[in-house]
């Protein structure tokens, strides 16, 4: 029996053919053979990521929410935004040294996917809550929120973190990468431009 | 704070249809994490099976010239293909890093990774007829094997990089663009808008 290495390497191309021919049309036959195995681990990974997203969504769903909202002023681009931040922890599966840490890296994940859509204009233009304070008889805060949502991006988010999820200005550093001192330049400013509009309305603060 | 923002914000709530829909969304999503934590148990069984695909290689070669003069099915003349089954092992084998498209047009219910010749090349498909075909190659020259002569072509910027879309009647099926040493190419089977491709490529994490 002649063995040659020419043999050896016809025989290694067309068993490597035979391989990506079977793959394209039944898919890889080893991911295939092991697929049925791996089922029973795939559902329970499943399971886990259910429980995960349930409890990330009663820890911090409401948080997120509302930052998305205050960026967006819709409700559907809110919600893709909580769904994609709840995707991107549960994919990264990140460690954290405690609870605060862990919602830091939430807002400042929310923030981020909430800024890329304000950037390329994939925003829908609808703003429920308007309506409502409207439908509502609520002119007073429906005054505040569109002073609110006139501002420029930079000192709406400072403003919301600080005011309504009460971060001091040293953590909403932190979560936006900015410097301290930015920070507190952008909330001052904020304040300046919202007591400019609200006048006696204003009750945001020092 | 101020009372009246916190008034107003605090109508903003995620409600029980709400919650439903992004658990939903969730369960049906398909996490490559789920691969990266499989992918040890997997070597193992994956170095088992290749034991008996060596013994099957040498009984292969002793049959004589019938398997020299093969009219074997190999794919590019003879260039090998080779898939795995993480993103992980395939920037491996091509020695560059490959990150994966999270977002596509469409739901993946299956996704290939290989090795073509050194080039990365990931197929990601739809139960339908759905695909899109993701290539990275080291060079600059356009990797997407796509010579279709497409009625429209154009030029955006998206994450920092001169993406060249083509396409017909508005939608686009072909993106090319390089970014330091690699080029990379996206063809898909059914076009998409200019907002799409944004999207899609911005995915790429």
């Amino acid at each position: 029996m002649e063995l040659s290495i020419s043999a050896y390497n016809d025989t290694d191309k067309l068993l490597r053919g035979f391989y990506a021919y079977i793959s394209e049309f039944y898919g890889d036959p080893l991911t295939v053979y092991f697929a049925r195995s791996e089922e029973g681990e795939s559902a329970a990974d499943q399971d886990v990521y259910e429980a995960e997203a349930e409890k990330l969504l009663d820890d911090y769903g409401n948080s997120i929410l509302r930052l998305a909202y205050s960026y967006l002023h819709n409700m559907s681009d809110a919600e893709d935004v909580l769904q994609d931040t709840l995707i991107q922890y549960l994919k990264a599966a990140p460690d954290f040294e405690n609870a605060a840490h862990e919602k830091n890296w939430m807002m400042r994940v929310a923030g981020n996917i909430s800024k890329n859509r304000l950037k390329y204009n994939r925003v829908r233009h609808s703003d429920e809550l308007s309506d409502e304070l409207t439908a509502d008889g609520r002119e007073d805060l429906s005054f505040v929120w569109e002073a609110v949502k006139s501002l420029p991006v930079m000192y709406r988010e400072v403003i919301h973190l600080y005011y309504y999820e009460g971060y001091p200005t040293a953590e909403i550093a932190a979560i936006l990468k900015e410097k301290d001192s930015t920070v507190r330049s952008h909330l001052s400013r904020g304040r300046e431009k919202l007591r400019e509009i609200l006048k006696e309305a204003y009750d945001f603060g020092q | 704070m101020g009372s009246k923002y916190g008034d107003i914000m605090d109508k903003v709530e995620v409600t029980a249809e709400m919650r439903r829909r992004i658990i939903r969304n969730i369960e049906n999503y398909d996490f490559q994490r789920r691969a990266l934590l499989q992918s040890n148990v997997r070597k193992r069984r994956y170095a088992a099976l290749a034991g008996c695909l060596v013994l099957v290689l040498f009984a292969a070669i002793a049959i004589p010239k019938f398997m020299a003069q093969n009219t074997g099915v190999t794919d590019n003349g003879g260039t090998p293909v080779t898939t795995f089954s993480s993103i992980n092992e395939l920037s491996q084998s091509v020695g560059f890093t490959v990150k994966d498209i999270n977002y596509l047009p469409f739901k993946v219910s299956k996704t290939k990774y290989a090795d073509n010749d050194g080039m990365a090349e990931i197929t990601y498909k739809d139960s339908g007829k759905n695909n899109a075909v993701y290539r990275i190659s080291k060079g600059n020259e356009d990797n997407s094997g796509d010579y279709t002569d497409y009625g429209s072509t154009v030029k955006t910027d998206i994450d920092g990089s001169t993406v060249t879309l083509k396409g017909d009647d508005g939608t686009f099926a072909l993106g090319i663009w390089n970014e330091g040493k690699l080029s990379y190419s996206i063809a898909l089977s059914k076009g998409i808008n200019k907002a799409g491709w944004q999207k899609m490529i911005e995915s790429i994490r």
